[in-house]
């Protein structure tokens, strides 16, 4: 372990200002993008769910469901 | 192999098998590496701790380089064989290679900042990936730029490949701009010669970062089979409708 | 062979009318440059040392200007299907209709240029380098940008697009181009800068044509 104490480890030597919101502003965008993409998921399942029940075929060789 | 993944429902099949998997070495890789990167490897001579930003600063610029190289291969295989799920995936990659290049550009300044006492420096590398992050945005773009899908695929397709084709050209002469206005002491963005410390949390982050990459290919090529499935079977039922 | 003319003069009669492009193109490229002075300030060092990377961008500019009405007029009125089936092959079309181009917009550019080199207090020994750099570069923004122009056929918003796909394939041609008028202009050579503008031009000629037939061919299905 580096650091000698949490103090020490949260300061970065001085840096903390742009070390922190270096590491923030990459996992915020990476964590974002990969909730973005969750949601466009769930958002085209239920889209093709109606449009298979709209044209009233319940063939599941799309394999929608695996 | 590749003519078996053009159905879309094995394809479909073969990423839900993979975003366990995907997941798992997303998170421990990105876990694992960022926390020695912060925790455990030495601080450089020159530039202190400011040197910790490189563990997300380097695997992003690798991973905003790969991606364009896969969504190349994609576009390639997606115009020569009119394979109909590899465009899907190029569209799918795109946001990735955007989000990490835009990570790069970001983490870069922020550590030139304490380094250089400046927001941004027109490095080599930094301007190459900001020419990358343009062409991301100009293949994107030219996805939305059309309501036919297959229409909006193939055009992206043929743009990702002169992208491709030209990067190597445009990295060379944006090196030797560079070198040509090169001030004397620009502290170069590499810094410390990589020795073990360094090297290992670099290559665990770059292999999470790899995960995350084919865990979100997973969830986003799903959702575009789904919804260009549905879009047909829409179609086909609109059809049916005025001929009934 | 008198195909490829035809086009050619077909599309250069279209160019050089009051409504064609290249007025539009020169005009905008004459008034963009005048304006940095304005910006920048008289000072003839600061004006000399800015002097070949604002011809050069201006002329980029300008050459994008009138890239994304390349096809679509064709498209509209169907003279794209009928030159697609004209007995030339898709891509020599493609470069008939690009030397056209720039026929009507980067040849006029290069010609005017050292007249605004002047203006910019351009160094006497540089100017016609920057005249042979500007006659080297500006096929390869048309090649280039034809390949946009053609890419965004019947999107909307084509005419956003092209820009934004094109300029940062170009930025080879922006950096050597530059790079040659300076290096006449600090008494180097301008050899090697030209070599590679001409290498670029080699490769686009070569293969620009492959990309516009093959985006050209997606518009006519």
């Amino acid at each position: 372990m580096y650091w000698a104490s949490l103090g020490d480890f949260l300061a970065m030597g001085g840096h903390a200002a742009f070390i922190w919101p270096a590491f923030a502003i990459a996992l915020i965008a990476l964590f974002g993008l990969g909730l973005l993409s969750r949601w466009g998921l769930t958002a085209a399942e239920r889209e093709h769910a109606l449009a298979r029940r709209e044209a009233g075929r319940d063939d599941s060789s799309t394999g929608a469901d695996a | 192999m590749l003519h078996a993944l053009a159905n879309p429902a094995r394809f479909l099949r073969l990423m839900a098998a993979i975003r366990p998997w995907a997941a798992g070495v997303a998170v421990l890789g990105l876990g694992i590496g960022l926390a020695w990167g912060l925790l455990y490897s030495p601080p450089d001579y020159q530039q202190g701790e400011t040197v910790r930003i490189m563990y997300i600063h380097v695997p992003a610029a690798w991973m905003g380089m790969f991606i364009y190289a896969a969504m190349a291969v994609a576009s390639a295989t997606a115009l020569i064989w009119r394979h109909p799920v590899a465009e899907l995936v190029a569209k799918a990659s795109a946001p990735a290679g955007a989000a990490f290049t835009l990570i790069c550009l970001i983490t870069g300044s922020l550590w030139g900042k304490p380094m250089w006492g400046a927001w941004w420096v027109w490095d080599a590398r930094l301007t190459s990936m900001l020419i990358l992050f343009f062409l991301y945005l100009g293949y994107i773009a030219l996805w939305e730029a059309f309501d036919d899908p297959a229409r909006a695929g193939r055009a992206a397709a043929i743009l990702a490949l002169v992208g491709a084709i030209n990067l190597p050209i445009i990295k060379f002469s944006v090196d030797w701009w560079n070198t040509m206005h090169q001030p004397a002491s620009v502290l170069t963005l590499e810094g410390p010669k990589i020795h073990p410390d360094i090297l290992w949390p670099l290559l665990i982050t770059a292999l999470g970062a790899k995960g995350y990459y084919v865990w979100l290919l997973t969830v986003r090529v799903r959702a575009e089979i789904l919804k260009r499935q549905a879009r047909i079977l829409r179609f086909a039922a609109a059809t049916d409708r005025r001929a009934g | 062979m008198s195909a490829f003319l035809a086009i050619v003069a077909r599309d250069l009669r279209l160019g050089f009318g009051a409504q064609g492009a290249m007025l539009t193109t020169l005009l905008f490229f004459v008034l963009a440059v005048s304006l940095f002075p304005l910006g920048v300030g008289p000072e003839p060092q600061i004006l000399a040392r800015i002097a070949a990377g604002v011809i050069w961008v201006a002329a980029l500019l300008a050459a994008m200007l009138s890239l994304d009405r390349l096809f679509q007029t064709d498209q509209e009125d169907g003279t794209l299907d009928l030159l697609a089936q004209a007995p030339l092959p898709l891509g020599l079309v493609a470069l008939a209709k690009t030397l056209a181009h720039w026929l009507t917009t980067g040849l006029p550019l290069s010609l005017i240029a050292p007249l605004l080199a002047i203006l910019l207090q351009m160094e006497g020994d540089a100017i016609p380098v920057l005249l042979g750099a500007l006659l080297l570069g500006t096929p390869s923004l048309s090649l280039i940008g034809a390949i946009g122009a053609a890419l965004t056929l019947g999107a909307k918003r084509g005419a956003v697009l092209v820009p934004l796909l094109t300029l940062p394939l170009v930025i080879p041609v922006l950096i050597f181009g530059v790079g040659a008028v300076e290096a006449a202009a600090y008494g180097l050579s301008a050899g090697p800068h030209l070599l590679l503008l001409g290498a670029f031009l080699a490769g686009a000629l070569a293969l620009s044509p492959l990309a516009i037939a093959a985006a050209v061919r997606l518009a006519l299905e």
